[in-house]
Protein backbone atom coordinates (compact mmCIF):
# COMPACT_ATOMS: atom_id res chain seq x y z
CA UNK A 1 0.00 0.00 0.00
CA UNK A 2 1.10 3.58 -0.44
CA UNK A 3 3.59 5.12 1.95
CA UNK A 4 3.11 8.57 3.43
CA UNK A 5 3.80 12.02 2.06
CA UNK A 6 5.88 14.06 4.47
CA UNK A 7 6.34 17.79 4.51
CA UNK A 8 9.76 19.39 4.70
CA UNK A 9 8.86 22.40 6.73
CA UNK A 10 11.04 25.48 6.66
CA UNK A 11 10.13 27.20 9.91
CA UNK A 12 9.10 30.80 9.50
CA UNK A 13 9.16 30.69 5.73
CA UNK A 14 6.24 32.34 3.97
CA UNK A 15 5.23 30.67 0.75
CA UNK A 16 4.38 33.06 -2.05
CA UNK A 17 0.89 33.20 -3.51
CA UNK A 18 1.14 31.90 -7.05
CA UNK A 19 -1.25 32.32 -9.93
CA UNK A 20 -2.41 28.89 -11.06
CA UNK A 21 -3.42 28.63 -14.73
CA UNK A 22 -5.04 25.54 -16.15
CA UNK A 23 -4.60 25.45 -19.92
CA UNK A 24 -6.76 23.47 -22.35
CA UNK A 25 -3.70 21.76 -23.77
CA UNK A 26 -0.68 19.80 -22.67
CA UNK A 27 2.62 21.59 -22.81
CA UNK A 28 5.34 18.98 -22.98
CA UNK A 29 7.84 21.00 -21.05
CA UNK A 30 9.11 20.70 -17.53
CA UNK A 31 10.77 23.86 -16.33
CA UNK A 32 10.54 27.61 -16.14
CA UNK A 33 8.60 29.64 -18.69
CA UNK A 34 7.95 33.38 -19.05
CA UNK A 35 4.26 33.06 -18.15
CA UNK A 36 3.76 36.57 -16.81
CA UNK A 37 5.46 38.08 -19.84
CA UNK A 38 3.41 36.22 -22.43
CA UNK A 39 0.10 35.23 -20.86
CA UNK A 40 -1.53 38.65 -20.91
CA UNK A 41 -5.05 38.55 -19.58
CA UNK A 42 -7.73 41.00 -20.65
CA UNK A 43 -11.10 41.20 -18.89
CA UNK A 44 -14.19 40.79 -21.04
CA UNK A 45 -17.43 42.67 -20.80
CA UNK A 46 -19.16 40.04 -18.70
CA UNK A 47 -16.54 39.30 -16.05
CA UNK A 48 -14.87 36.60 -18.10
CA UNK A 49 -11.17 36.67 -19.04
CA UNK A 50 -9.46 36.52 -22.40
CA UNK A 51 -5.95 35.52 -23.33
CA UNK A 52 -4.10 33.89 -26.16
CA UNK A 53 -1.70 30.96 -26.31
CA UNK A 54 0.21 30.21 -29.49
CA UNK A 55 -2.38 32.12 -31.44
CA UNK A 56 -5.27 30.20 -30.03
CA UNK A 57 -7.90 32.26 -28.21
CA UNK A 58 -8.38 31.28 -24.58
CA UNK A 59 -11.48 32.11 -22.53
CA UNK A 60 -10.93 32.02 -18.79
CA UNK A 61 -12.79 31.82 -15.54
CA UNK A 62 -11.51 32.20 -12.02
CA UNK A 63 -12.41 29.27 -9.80
CA UNK A 64 -11.90 29.89 -6.11
CA UNK A 65 -11.06 26.75 -4.18
CA UNK A 66 -13.82 25.57 -1.84
CA UNK A 67 -13.75 26.86 1.76
CA UNK A 68 -11.23 25.00 3.88
CA UNK A 69 -9.11 24.04 0.88
CA UNK A 70 -5.83 25.49 -0.22
CA UNK A 71 -3.73 24.84 -3.30
CA UNK A 72 -0.06 24.05 -2.81
CA UNK A 73 2.82 23.79 -5.24
CA UNK A 74 5.08 21.01 -4.12
CA UNK A 75 8.55 20.04 -5.05
CA UNK A 76 10.14 16.69 -4.31
CA UNK A 77 12.92 16.77 -1.78
CA UNK A 78 15.27 14.51 0.13
CA UNK A 79 14.46 13.18 3.60
CA UNK A 80 15.98 15.31 6.36
CA UNK A 81 19.29 14.01 7.72
CA UNK A 82 18.83 11.50 10.43
CA UNK A 83 15.29 10.66 9.45
CA UNK A 84 14.33 7.14 10.42
CA UNK A 85 10.95 6.96 8.88
CA UNK A 86 9.68 4.60 6.24
CA UNK A 87 12.10 4.69 3.26
CA UNK A 88 9.06 4.62 1.00
CA UNK A 89 7.87 7.98 2.33
CA UNK A 90 7.80 10.83 -0.13
CA UNK A 91 9.25 14.12 1.07
CA UNK A 92 7.98 17.35 -0.41
CA UNK A 93 8.53 21.06 0.09
CA UNK A 94 5.85 23.71 -0.34
CA UNK A 95 7.04 26.19 -2.96
CA UNK A 96 3.91 28.29 -3.11
CA UNK A 97 0.20 28.36 -2.48
CA UNK A 98 -2.91 29.38 -4.39
CA UNK A 99 -6.56 29.90 -3.49
CA UNK A 100 -7.86 30.35 -7.00
CA UNK A 101 -7.42 28.42 -10.24
CA UNK A 102 -7.86 30.25 -13.51
CA UNK A 103 -9.35 27.70 -15.84
CA UNK A 104 -8.87 28.36 -19.56
CA UNK A 105 -10.91 26.90 -22.40
CA UNK A 106 -9.92 26.73 -26.05
CA UNK A 107 -11.72 29.43 -28.08
CA UNK A 108 -14.22 30.23 -25.33
CA UNK A 109 -14.75 30.27 -21.57
CA UNK A 110 -15.19 26.70 -20.24
CA UNK A 111 -18.73 25.68 -19.46
CA UNK A 112 -19.57 26.01 -15.75
CA UNK A 113 -20.92 22.46 -15.87
CA UNK A 114 -17.65 20.92 -16.97
CA UNK A 115 -13.98 20.77 -16.15
CA UNK A 116 -12.37 21.74 -12.93
CA UNK A 117 -15.42 23.61 -11.59
CA UNK A 118 -17.25 20.32 -11.53
CA UNK A 119 -14.37 18.48 -9.88
CA UNK A 120 -14.11 21.10 -7.15
CA UNK A 121 -17.63 20.21 -6.06
CA UNK A 122 -16.21 17.12 -4.43
CA UNK A 123 -14.51 19.07 -1.65
CA UNK A 124 -17.60 20.50 0.07
CA UNK A 125 -19.53 17.34 -0.73
CA UNK A 126 -16.89 15.17 0.93
CA UNK A 127 -16.97 17.40 4.01
CA UNK A 128 -20.73 17.11 4.18
CA UNK A 129 -20.64 13.34 3.76
CA UNK A 130 -17.89 12.71 6.29
CA UNK A 131 -18.70 15.37 8.84
CA UNK A 132 -19.81 13.97 12.22
CA UNK A 133 -23.56 13.97 12.71
CA UNK A 134 -24.59 15.97 15.73
CA UNK A 135 -26.13 13.97 18.63
CA UNK A 136 -28.64 16.63 19.49
CA UNK A 137 -30.04 16.89 16.04
CA UNK A 138 -33.56 18.23 16.15
CA UNK A 139 -34.51 16.61 12.92
CA UNK A 140 -36.72 13.63 13.02
CA UNK A 141 -37.33 11.46 10.07
CA UNK A 142 -40.80 11.82 8.64
CA UNK A 143 -42.71 8.59 8.86
CA UNK B 1 -18.34 31.84 -38.22
CA UNK B 2 -16.49 34.12 -35.87
CA UNK B 3 -17.30 34.15 -32.20
CA UNK B 4 -20.75 35.48 -31.40
CA UNK B 5 -20.98 39.14 -30.41
CA UNK B 6 -21.68 38.30 -26.81
CA UNK B 7 -18.58 36.14 -26.56
CA UNK B 8 -16.35 38.39 -28.54
CA UNK B 9 -13.22 39.37 -26.76
CA UNK B 10 -11.84 42.90 -26.70
CA UNK B 11 -9.15 42.10 -29.28
CA UNK B 12 -11.55 42.03 -32.20
CA UNK B 13 -12.84 45.59 -32.46
CA UNK B 14 -15.22 46.57 -35.26
CA UNK B 15 -15.26 48.97 -38.20
CA UNK B 16 -14.69 52.69 -37.78
CA UNK B 17 -14.70 55.56 -40.23
CA UNK B 18 -14.64 59.17 -41.14
CA UNK B 19 -17.65 61.38 -40.73
CA UNK B 20 -20.15 60.82 -43.56
CA UNK B 21 -20.16 63.84 -45.89
CA UNK B 22 -23.72 65.25 -46.08
CA UNK B 23 -23.55 64.96 -49.88
CA UNK B 24 -23.05 61.20 -49.54
CA UNK B 25 -26.31 60.91 -47.67
CA UNK B 26 -28.26 62.67 -50.40
CA UNK B 27 -26.69 61.47 -53.64
CA UNK B 28 -26.12 57.92 -54.94
CA UNK B 29 -22.58 56.86 -54.17
CA UNK B 30 -19.99 54.48 -55.54
CA UNK B 31 -18.16 52.51 -52.87
CA UNK B 32 -14.85 50.71 -53.31
CA UNK B 33 -13.50 47.87 -51.15
CA UNK B 34 -9.88 46.74 -50.87
CA UNK B 35 -7.56 45.23 -48.31
CA UNK B 36 -3.97 45.43 -47.16
CA UNK B 37 -1.79 42.98 -45.34
CA UNK B 38 -3.35 39.70 -46.47
CA UNK B 39 -0.08 37.90 -47.18
CA UNK B 40 2.31 38.94 -44.39
CA UNK B 41 2.98 36.72 -41.40
CA UNK B 42 3.11 39.77 -39.12
CA UNK B 43 0.62 42.41 -38.14
CA UNK B 44 -3.04 43.04 -38.90
CA UNK B 45 -5.00 42.61 -42.10
CA UNK B 46 -6.90 45.77 -42.85
CA UNK B 47 -10.04 46.14 -44.93
CA UNK B 48 -10.88 49.60 -46.23
CA UNK B 49 -13.74 51.24 -48.06
CA UNK B 50 -13.95 54.59 -49.77
CA UNK B 51 -17.11 56.14 -51.14
CA UNK B 52 -18.15 59.28 -52.96
CA UNK B 53 -21.16 60.39 -55.02
CA UNK B 54 -21.12 58.88 -58.51
CA UNK B 55 -21.34 62.36 -60.00
CA UNK B 56 -18.16 63.37 -58.19
CA UNK B 57 -16.07 60.53 -59.59
CA UNK B 58 -14.01 62.85 -61.81
CA UNK B 59 -13.00 64.87 -58.77
CA UNK B 60 -11.78 61.68 -57.14
CA UNK B 61 -9.84 60.67 -60.25
CA UNK B 62 -8.28 64.11 -60.36
CA UNK B 63 -6.73 63.49 -56.94
CA UNK B 64 -4.53 60.94 -58.67
CA UNK B 65 -5.00 58.05 -56.29
CA UNK B 66 -4.43 55.25 -58.78
CA UNK B 67 -2.81 51.90 -58.06
CA UNK B 68 -1.08 52.07 -54.70
CA UNK B 69 0.94 48.86 -54.86
CA UNK B 70 3.89 50.57 -56.49
CA UNK B 71 4.02 53.49 -54.11
CA UNK B 72 6.32 54.11 -51.18
CA UNK B 73 4.93 54.34 -47.68
CA UNK B 74 5.54 58.10 -47.64
CA UNK B 75 3.72 58.56 -50.95
CA UNK B 76 0.76 56.53 -49.69
CA UNK B 77 0.56 58.75 -46.61
CA UNK B 78 0.58 61.80 -48.85
CA UNK B 79 -2.29 60.47 -50.96
CA UNK B 80 -4.25 59.53 -47.87
CA UNK B 81 -3.84 63.16 -46.84
CA UNK B 82 -5.42 64.17 -50.16
CA UNK B 83 -8.36 61.86 -49.52
CA UNK B 84 -8.87 63.28 -46.05
CA UNK B 85 -8.75 66.79 -47.45
CA UNK B 86 -11.58 65.89 -49.84
CA UNK B 87 -13.82 65.17 -46.88
CA UNK B 88 -16.74 67.13 -48.28
CA UNK B 89 -17.28 64.60 -51.07
CA UNK B 90 -15.47 61.53 -49.85
CA UNK B 91 -15.73 59.23 -46.86
CA UNK B 92 -13.82 56.16 -45.75
CA UNK B 93 -14.03 53.38 -43.20
CA UNK B 94 -11.69 50.67 -41.99
CA UNK B 95 -11.78 47.36 -40.21
CA UNK B 96 -8.50 46.31 -38.65
CA UNK B 97 -8.25 42.57 -38.06
CA UNK B 98 -5.54 42.03 -35.44
CA UNK B 99 -3.05 39.22 -36.14
CA UNK B 100 -4.12 37.26 -33.07
CA UNK B 101 -7.73 37.47 -34.22
CA UNK B 102 -6.69 36.01 -37.57
CA UNK B 103 -4.72 33.28 -35.78
CA UNK B 104 -7.66 32.53 -33.50
CA UNK B 105 -10.22 32.34 -36.32
CA UNK B 106 -8.08 30.01 -38.39
CA UNK B 107 -7.17 27.74 -35.47
CA UNK B 108 -10.45 27.52 -33.59
CA UNK B 109 -12.34 24.26 -33.46
CA UNK B 110 -14.96 25.45 -35.96
CA UNK B 111 -12.38 26.55 -38.49
CA UNK B 112 -12.98 29.94 -40.08
CA UNK B 113 -10.66 30.27 -43.04
CA UNK B 114 -9.01 33.42 -44.33
CA UNK B 115 -11.24 33.75 -47.41
CA UNK B 116 -14.43 33.56 -45.37
CA UNK B 117 -13.04 35.98 -42.82
CA UNK B 118 -12.04 38.38 -45.60
CA UNK B 119 -15.38 38.29 -47.37
CA UNK B 120 -17.35 38.66 -44.14
CA UNK B 121 -15.23 41.66 -43.21
CA UNK B 122 -15.92 43.29 -46.57
CA UNK B 123 -19.64 42.64 -46.16
CA UNK B 124 -19.46 44.14 -42.68
CA UNK B 125 -17.88 47.32 -43.99
CA UNK B 126 -20.45 47.78 -46.75
CA UNK B 127 -23.18 47.33 -44.15
CA UNK B 128 -21.39 49.78 -41.88
CA UNK B 129 -21.55 52.40 -44.64
CA UNK B 130 -25.24 51.72 -45.22
CA UNK B 131 -25.95 51.88 -41.48
CA UNK B 132 -24.06 55.17 -41.28
CA UNK B 133 -26.44 56.70 -43.81
CA UNK B 134 -24.34 56.53 -46.98
CA UNK B 135 -26.53 56.22 -50.07
CA UNK B 136 -24.60 53.33 -51.55
CA UNK B 137 -25.70 52.62 -55.11
CA UNK B 138 -22.72 50.74 -56.55
CA UNK B 139 -20.04 48.61 -54.96
CA UNK B 140 -16.65 47.81 -56.53
CA UNK B 141 -14.57 45.11 -54.91
CA UNK B 142 -11.09 43.74 -55.43
CA UNK B 143 -11.45 40.00 -55.52
CA UNK B 144 -10.55 37.41 -52.95
CA UNK B 145 -10.88 34.04 -54.63
CA UNK B 146 -13.03 33.49 -57.76
CA UNK B 147 -14.71 36.73 -58.86
CA UNK B 148 -18.07 35.35 -60.08
CA UNK B 149 -18.80 33.45 -56.91
CA UNK B 150 -17.89 36.43 -54.72
CA UNK B 151 -19.93 38.79 -56.90
CA UNK B 152 -22.96 36.49 -56.67
CA UNK B 153 -22.59 36.27 -52.90
CA UNK B 154 -22.47 40.07 -52.57
CA UNK B 155 -25.41 40.54 -54.95
CA UNK B 156 -27.45 38.20 -52.83
CA UNK B 157 -26.45 39.94 -49.64
CA UNK B 158 -27.11 43.43 -51.02
CA UNK B 159 -30.00 43.05 -53.45
CA UNK B 160 -30.53 46.77 -54.05
CA UNK B 161 -26.92 47.52 -55.03
CA UNK B 162 -24.91 47.25 -58.21
CA UNK B 163 -21.97 44.93 -57.50
CA UNK B 164 -18.76 44.59 -59.50
CA UNK B 165 -16.03 42.22 -58.34
CA UNK B 166 -12.82 42.15 -60.35
CA UNK B 167 -9.24 41.08 -59.86
CA UNK B 168 -6.95 44.13 -59.77
CA UNK B 169 -9.98 46.32 -59.14
CA UNK B 170 -7.72 48.88 -57.51
CA UNK B 171 -6.25 49.60 -60.94
CA UNK B 172 -9.67 49.79 -62.60
CA UNK B 173 -11.88 51.85 -60.31
CA UNK B 174 -10.89 55.06 -58.52
CA UNK B 175 -12.98 54.27 -55.43
CA UNK B 176 -11.14 50.98 -55.05
CA UNK B 177 -7.75 52.68 -55.48
CA UNK B 178 -8.78 55.11 -52.79
CA UNK B 179 -9.91 52.25 -50.53
CA UNK B 180 -6.59 50.53 -51.18
CA UNK B 181 -4.69 53.59 -50.01
CA UNK B 182 -6.76 53.87 -46.84
CA UNK B 183 -6.20 50.19 -46.04
CA UNK B 184 -2.47 50.27 -46.76
CA UNK B 185 -1.88 53.42 -44.76
CA UNK B 186 -3.76 51.95 -41.83
CA UNK B 187 -1.75 48.76 -42.07
CA UNK B 188 1.58 50.63 -42.32
CA UNK B 189 0.72 52.67 -39.26
CA UNK B 190 -0.49 49.66 -37.28
CA UNK B 191 2.74 47.77 -37.89
CA UNK B 192 4.96 50.79 -37.26
CA UNK B 193 3.18 51.68 -34.04
CA UNK B 194 2.63 48.12 -32.90
CA UNK B 195 2.38 48.01 -29.14
CA UNK B 196 3.62 44.68 -27.83
CA UNK B 197 1.22 43.42 -25.21
CA UNK B 198 3.91 41.00 -24.06
CA UNK B 199 6.28 42.21 -21.39
CA UNK B 200 9.49 41.54 -23.26
CA UNK B 201 11.53 44.68 -22.76
CA UNK B 202 13.05 46.14 -25.88
CA UNK B 203 12.05 43.93 -28.79
CA UNK B 204 13.85 44.80 -32.00
CA UNK B 205 11.54 45.88 -34.79
CA UNK B 206 13.73 44.76 -37.64
CA UNK B 207 10.92 42.74 -39.26
CA UNK B 208 11.77 43.37 -42.89
CA UNK B 209 8.69 43.39 -45.13
CA UNK B 210 6.70 41.04 -42.89
CA UNK B 211 6.17 38.60 -45.75
CA UNK B 212 6.92 34.95 -44.98
CA UNK B 213 9.43 34.57 -47.81
CA UNK B 214 11.44 37.62 -46.75
CA UNK B 215 14.69 36.32 -45.18
CA UNK B 216 14.77 39.31 -42.83
CA UNK B 217 11.30 38.46 -41.56
CA UNK B 218 12.24 34.81 -41.10
CA UNK B 219 15.32 35.84 -39.15
CA UNK B 220 13.22 38.06 -36.91
CA UNK B 221 10.86 35.16 -36.27
CA UNK B 222 13.76 32.86 -35.37
CA UNK B 223 15.25 35.49 -33.06
CA UNK B 224 11.95 36.01 -31.27
CA UNK B 225 10.88 32.41 -30.84
CA UNK B 226 10.24 31.48 -27.22
CA UNK B 227 10.07 27.68 -26.81
CA UNK B 228 6.85 27.53 -24.76
CA UNK B 229 4.88 30.55 -25.92
CA UNK B 230 6.18 30.82 -29.44
CA UNK B 231 5.94 34.35 -30.71
CA UNK B 232 4.42 37.65 -29.65
CA UNK B 233 0.83 38.27 -30.80
CA UNK B 234 2.16 40.35 -33.67
CA UNK B 235 2.73 37.03 -35.43
CA UNK B 236 0.05 35.06 -37.25
CA UNK B 237 0.48 31.64 -35.72
CA UNK B 238 -1.82 30.11 -38.32
CA UNK B 239 0.67 30.90 -41.12
CA UNK B 240 2.69 27.96 -42.41
CA UNK B 241 6.00 29.69 -41.79
CA UNK B 242 5.17 30.37 -38.16
CA UNK B 243 3.89 26.84 -37.60
CA UNK B 244 7.02 25.27 -39.04
CA UNK B 245 9.35 27.40 -36.95
CA UNK B 246 7.29 26.62 -33.86
CA UNK B 247 7.33 22.92 -34.67
CA UNK B 248 11.11 22.91 -34.97
CA UNK B 249 12.08 25.37 -32.25
CA UNK B 250 9.24 25.15 -29.75
CA UNK B 251 8.23 22.52 -27.22
CA UNK B 252 5.40 20.23 -28.30
CA UNK B 253 1.90 21.25 -27.26
CA UNK B 254 -1.08 18.92 -27.55
CA UNK B 255 -4.58 20.32 -27.84
CA UNK B 256 -7.47 17.99 -27.01
CA UNK B 257 -9.32 18.70 -30.25
CA UNK B 258 -6.28 18.49 -32.49
CA UNK B 259 -4.52 15.36 -31.39
CA UNK B 260 -5.97 11.87 -31.41
CA UNK B 261 -6.76 10.55 -27.94
CA UNK B 262 -4.50 7.53 -28.06
CA UNK B 263 -1.81 6.53 -30.43
CA UNK B 264 -2.56 2.86 -31.04
CA UNK B 265 0.93 2.22 -32.39
CA UNK B 266 2.72 3.44 -29.27
CA UNK B 267 4.14 0.67 -27.05
CA UNK B 268 2.13 0.16 -23.84
CA UNK B 269 3.61 1.66 -20.70
CA UNK B 270 5.63 -0.69 -18.49
CA UNK B 271 3.27 -0.05 -15.60
CA UNK B 272 0.36 -1.43 -17.52
CA UNK B 273 1.89 -4.88 -17.09
CA UNK B 274 1.58 -4.55 -13.32
CA UNK B 275 -1.96 -3.23 -13.36
CA UNK B 276 -4.80 -5.16 -11.86
CA UNK B 277 -6.30 -7.52 -14.41
CA UNK B 278 -9.76 -6.08 -13.91
CA UNK B 279 -11.05 -3.52 -11.43
CA UNK B 280 -13.21 -4.76 -8.58
CA UNK B 281 -15.82 -2.30 -9.67
CA UNK B 282 -15.68 0.90 -11.67
CA UNK B 283 -15.71 4.20 -9.80
CA UNK B 284 -19.06 5.88 -9.20
CA UNK B 285 -20.28 7.99 -12.13
CA UNK B 286 -19.92 11.11 -9.98
CA UNK B 287 -16.14 10.64 -10.03
CA UNK B 288 -15.96 9.56 -13.65
CA UNK B 289 -17.84 12.67 -14.78
CA UNK B 290 -15.43 14.82 -12.83
CA UNK B 291 -12.38 12.80 -13.84
CA UNK B 292 -11.51 12.32 -10.18
CA UNK B 293 -9.60 9.31 -9.00
CA UNK B 294 -7.93 8.52 -5.72
CA UNK B 295 -4.25 9.37 -5.63
CA UNK B 296 -2.25 7.07 -3.42
CA UNK B 297 1.07 8.79 -4.07
CA UNK B 298 2.34 11.92 -5.76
Amino acid sequence: MAAGVKLLAAPGAVQPQLPAQLLPCRVLHDGPAPVAAFLRVQPGSGGELWASFRGRRLGGRELPLPPGYRGVLLREGEPPPGDEGDPQDQWVKVMGTFDVITEWGADAVPSPTAGVALALQWGPLACAIHAPVSDDSDEEAEP
Amino acid sequence: MALARSERDPAAAGPFGSAVPPLCRRRPCALGVDEAGRGPVLGPMVYGICYCPVEKMEELEALGVADSKTLSEAERERRFGLLEAAGDVLGWALHVLPPDHISACMQQRAKYNLNELSQDTAVGLIQFALDSGVQVAEVFVDTVGPAEKYEAKLRQRFPGLGVTVRPKADALFPVVSAASICAKVARDRAVKNWSFVEDLGDIDRDYGSGYPNDPKTKEWLRRNLEPVFGFPRLVRFSWGTARELLQRGGVPVKWADEDPAEDPTAPPSLLSYFARASPRRPPHRFFQERRLRPLAEL
